[in-house]
């Protein structure tokens, strides 16, 4: 055990530019709606003295009648994502079914429990990081010293149907349990 | 290589700034301490006993195993109508469950009828069948044939929630006369209304035949409705309930009398409770018990009986002292409480029985992990106790004015616990179960750090969202739906007195509370008695503010805006010169040192984006430190104040001490002059925002 985790360690910093690209990937696609709720926040802050109360702490009830204003994604901003929140809010939301695209959650009238935007930029993301595992795996597997952008690529592009069918059986295999029991959905 | 670690700490740090970033989250403001109950000799004396005009002498016996119960009551009931009567409705509640074409069945929400399969069917529903009703006075005269039900409030064929019966001769005005009244019901599942059973825990309410109320020169008696609470007369309750010896802790309203074995296996409790309108009982083999006593000087002393489920025992004292801050509380705004004993039940789990009042007796509901910044079961506790105060004592029309008890109820409650516990936290429950009612184990809950909700303001969403779907006035059946009802029972009156009392000060609402409370207790008010009681105790008469508000659909918004530049100097034609031609001015460049001074001209407009107009106050703040108080009638849909000076005007807040509760957006009433707050705030926020999305799109890799 101890002996795998230094020699992923080792593999890491031989190819460290590929960790921070899979960091790119992830804050590329969190800042693609990231930006625009800045936008969106700010032109509604915009000289209230809920600006500063905001900037200093949390003003309720200037979020609440701004929440009741919002439709779609930007609804997602609330105090449900602060503190340790955003982890158990992400955890209930896999084990409800609702990642990815609500494909195991439950059809109510309510909806999915998400925002279409929101679960379409985690369909993007999924398939991206399955793109990239092939490249990811080839590249950690090779007896170069380093990685390259041609060397990952060829590797996406060479093992990404193989692995979307893999990625295809966890998802069935997800379905097939969210058949079985799900207590949460 | 060496960029490696600089770029490991630089990932690292924003990661982990959104996350510092909560730990500057200011702590809660402090709870304030509630205030001592004041002597105010120029109140009106309380009566010291209701008119007893409904008085019941039941015996029941419940076979816990078949979900049955056998009853028998003897109805004294005095005619204090002034005329003769010859018809009598009595309220079958329970009817309400027989059948899917109820009209309580009908509506929407938790009582509506549903697909079940043929296991939960048998269950699901519940009645109560007359097997008996007779006359008794000296002889006995069956009134059984003339049994019919009757439908006042929508007509329905199928709702035998009323029944009604008729004498052969009328009852004169002041004669008693005793109805004898044998039963059989059949006890619905826990979770379609509030009484039911769940396992081996029943909680017995709305259980027997129960005549209506002469009011207002006819009988109410309204039909179980999918939202409506009751309405019934005072009197003396004497009830004995037979239940099969196997351990069942019972609780009830009133005093134990006596407990006592039967030859058959079973035991008799017998329960005595003087001056109440209902009587409610619940038994359970689980409960386990706990006491406290309410002796705080001035007040008569109260026995707490707490009666709650095994797995809530680290509850208990927090159920016990909000017990205890509801009685000091409400007894200090309207008029002590008068009974010796309160008792305090804690719902089972997936029991929908949760949250509900009876005299002398009310059910909390708590979860299993119960932070306190929720206070939970803390709020509950302290407004379902405070029922005791309105709904229990005052005794007002719930069919047709649940406000006079929810809103007044809701209003002192927040009252109470921002004082004695501060405000509340905001917070969420994952992973829970998806069981229906009232009290369940409902997940783990999370608190958000730094969200704290200060009094009223957790009802204004709903205020914004369905506030002008009907008028507040209206009876109960009579709402859109169960939102409406809702909304205009508990959240709007409670913000509409919240702002009276902002209107006429702390002091004065007090006093208006008080004098209404004990003028009117055991006596059925309505709201014409209360706004009587607020223009008698002000000395004003303040029938406009119940017309914006509890007779109104409008919404209440003011909002303001601001613009501020620098003066304009002459520019174009200016005064004729010696020839009689006005001479053209060109703009004079401003000196370096008046760039920062000079002079500035102001415009504050205050609108009135909703319906209701108010008089408000305005206050607006200059950059030399001068402040300026105005005031406008708000009656105009706007209105504006201009100022010339040499200070740019900085702030202007319309309602600037927060009077308006019932305001839906306070967010726009406050301008300030700022650029850089919102940018960082909405940076600030944004980033904490993207933390919790780029950990959900990690959650994707778990799955696929």
């Amino acid at each position: 055990m101890l002996y795998a985790l230094v020699q992923g360690w080792r593999l890491l910093r031989r190819s460290f530019g590929l960790a921070v690209l899979l960091l790119v990937v992830n804050l590329g696609l969190a800042l693609l709606l990231a930006v625009p709720l800045a936008g969106v926040l700010r032109r509604d802050l915009h000289q209230m003295q809920a600006s500063q109360n905001m900037m200093y702490g949390f003003d309720y009830p200037w979020w609440s009648q701004w929440s009741d204003a919002q439709s779609g994604w930007t609804t997602s901003f609330g105090p449900e994502i602060f503190g340790v929140g955003f982890v158990f809010r992400n955890l209930d939301l896999l084990l409800k079914g609702a990642l990815p695209v609500n494909l195991f959650g439950a059809r109510g009238d309510a909806g999915p429990p998400l925002d279409p935007v929101i679960l379409g930029v985690g369909l993007i993301y999924l398939l991206v990081q399955t793109y990239l595992a092939g490249g990811i795996l080839s590249t950690l597997r090779g007896v170069q010293g380093s990685w390259t952008v041609r060397g990952l690529l060829h590797g996406s592009g060479f093992y990404f149907g193989r692995l979307l069918r893999v990625a295809l059986v966890a998802l069935f295999g997800a379905w097939l349990v969210f058949r079985v029991d799900a207590p949460l959905a | 290589m060496r960029l490696q670690l600089p770029i490991v700490l630089g990932g690292l740090a924003v990661l982990l700034a959104p996350w510092a970033a909560i730990r500057g989250d200011a702590p809660p403001p402090a709870a304030r301490g509630l205030p001592p109950l004041v002597d105010d000799p120029s109140l009106p004396a309380l009566p010291t006993r209701s008119p007893r005009n409904a008085n019941y002498t039941i015996q029941a016996r419940l076979d816990p195993d078949q979900h049955t119960l056998q009853g028998s009551e003897v109805l004294e009931w005095r005619n204090t109508s002034g005329t003769a009567l010859s018809t009598f409705p009595f309220h079958l509640y329970w009817n309400a469950f027989r059948n899917n074409l109820s009209t309580s069945a009908r509506g929407e929400g938790r009582r509506a009828a549903r697909s079940l399969d043929q296991k939960e069917k048998e269950r699901g529903y519940g009645y109560t069948e007359v097997r008996s009703i007779r006359l008794v006075d000296g002889t006995e005269t069956d009134l059984t044939p003339s049994i019919k039900y009757v439908s006042p409030d929508d007509n329905n064929p199928d709702d035998r929630t009323v029944m009604q019966v008729s004498t052969p001769s009328p009852v004169p005005p002041g004669a008693t006369v005793r109805f004898k009244i044998d039963w059989t019901s059949h006890v619905p599942h826990g979770d379609v209304g509030r009484a039911g059973w769940v396992h081996d825990y029943f909680f017995i309410v709305q259980w027997f035949p129960k005549i209506g109320v002469w009011w207002k020169g006819a009988w109410n008696a309204h039909q179980f409705h999918p939202w409506t609470e009751f309405f019934a007369d005072y009197g003396v309750y004497d009830v004995r309930l037979t239940l099969p010896k196997r351990g069942f802790v019972v609780g009830a309203t009133g005093r134990l009398q006596e407990k006592t074995d039967g030859a058959d296996g079973a035991e008799t409790w017998r329960f005595m409770q003087e001056d109440v309108h209902d009587f409610a009982w619940t038994a359970s083999p689980r409960y386990r018990e706990k006491k406290a006593r309410f002796d705080d000087p001035g007040y008569p002393p109260v026995e707490i009986r707490l009666l709650y489920q095994p797995e809530h025992e680290h509850l208990a004292d927090r159920y016990l002292e909000a017990t205890k801050i509801s009685l000091r509380s409400y007894g200090a705004w309207s008029a002590p409480y008068p009974y010796p004993q309160i008792t305090v039940i804690d719902p089972a789990w997936s029991s929908a029985s949760g949250g509900m009042e009876y005299p002398t007796l009310f059910t909390g509901g708590a979860s299993l992990w119960a932070p306190r910044a929720l206070q939970s079961p803390e709020g509950v506790t302290i407004h379902e106790c405070g029922h005791q105060f309105w709904y229990g004592l005052v005794g007002n029309n719930e069919f047709e004015e649940a406000w006079l008890d929810e809103g007044f109820n809701s209003y002192h409650d927040e009252k109470a616990a921002a004082l004695a516990l501060g405000p509340i936290g905001w917070g969420r429950r994952y992973f829970g179960l998806a069981t229906p009612g009232r009290g369940t184990r409902g997940g783990w809950p999370v608190v958000a750090p730094g969200v704290w909700i200060g009094r009223g303001e957790g009802e204004l969403s709903g205020l914004r969202r369905s506030g002008e779907t009907d008028v507040m006035a209206r009876p109960g059946w009579q709402y859109r739906n169960a939102e409406a009802y809702g909304l205009n029972s508990y959240g709007k009156p409670a913000l509409s007195i919240q702002t009276l009392e902002n209107l006429v000060g702390d002091e004065t609402m007090t006093r208006i509370l008080r004098r209404y409370a004990r003028r009117f207790r055991f006596a059925h008010p309505t709201s014409e008695d209360f706004i009587a009681t607020v223009n008698e105790v002000t000395g004003r008469d303040y029938r406009w503010y119940f017309d914006q508000t509890w007779f109104s659909s409008d919404r209440c918004d003011y909002a303001v805006s601001v613009k501020t530049e620098k003066a304009r100097t002459l520019e174009g034609y200016g005064d004729a010169g010696p020839d009689g031609v006005p001479f053209l001015t060109s703009p004079r460049a401003v000196p370096p040192e008046d760039k920062k001074g000079g002079v500035w001209d102001s415009e504050v407009t205050v609108r009135r984006l909703g319906g209701v107009r108010m008089p408000v106050e305005v206050m607006v703040a200059f950059s030399d430190g001068r402040t300026i108080d105005e005031s406008w009638d708000g009656q105009y849909r706007w209105t504006m104040f201009k100022y010339r000076g040499p200070a740019k005007l900085v702030r202007a807040i319309v309602d600037p001490r927060g009077k308006l509760a019932i305001d839906v957006n306070p967010a726009n009433n406050d301008w300030v002059d700022e650029d850089g707050w919102s940018r960082r705030a909405s940076l600030k926020w944004s980033a904490r925002w993207m933390f919790w999305l780029q950990n959900l799109l990690e959650m994707h890799m778990l799955v696929g």
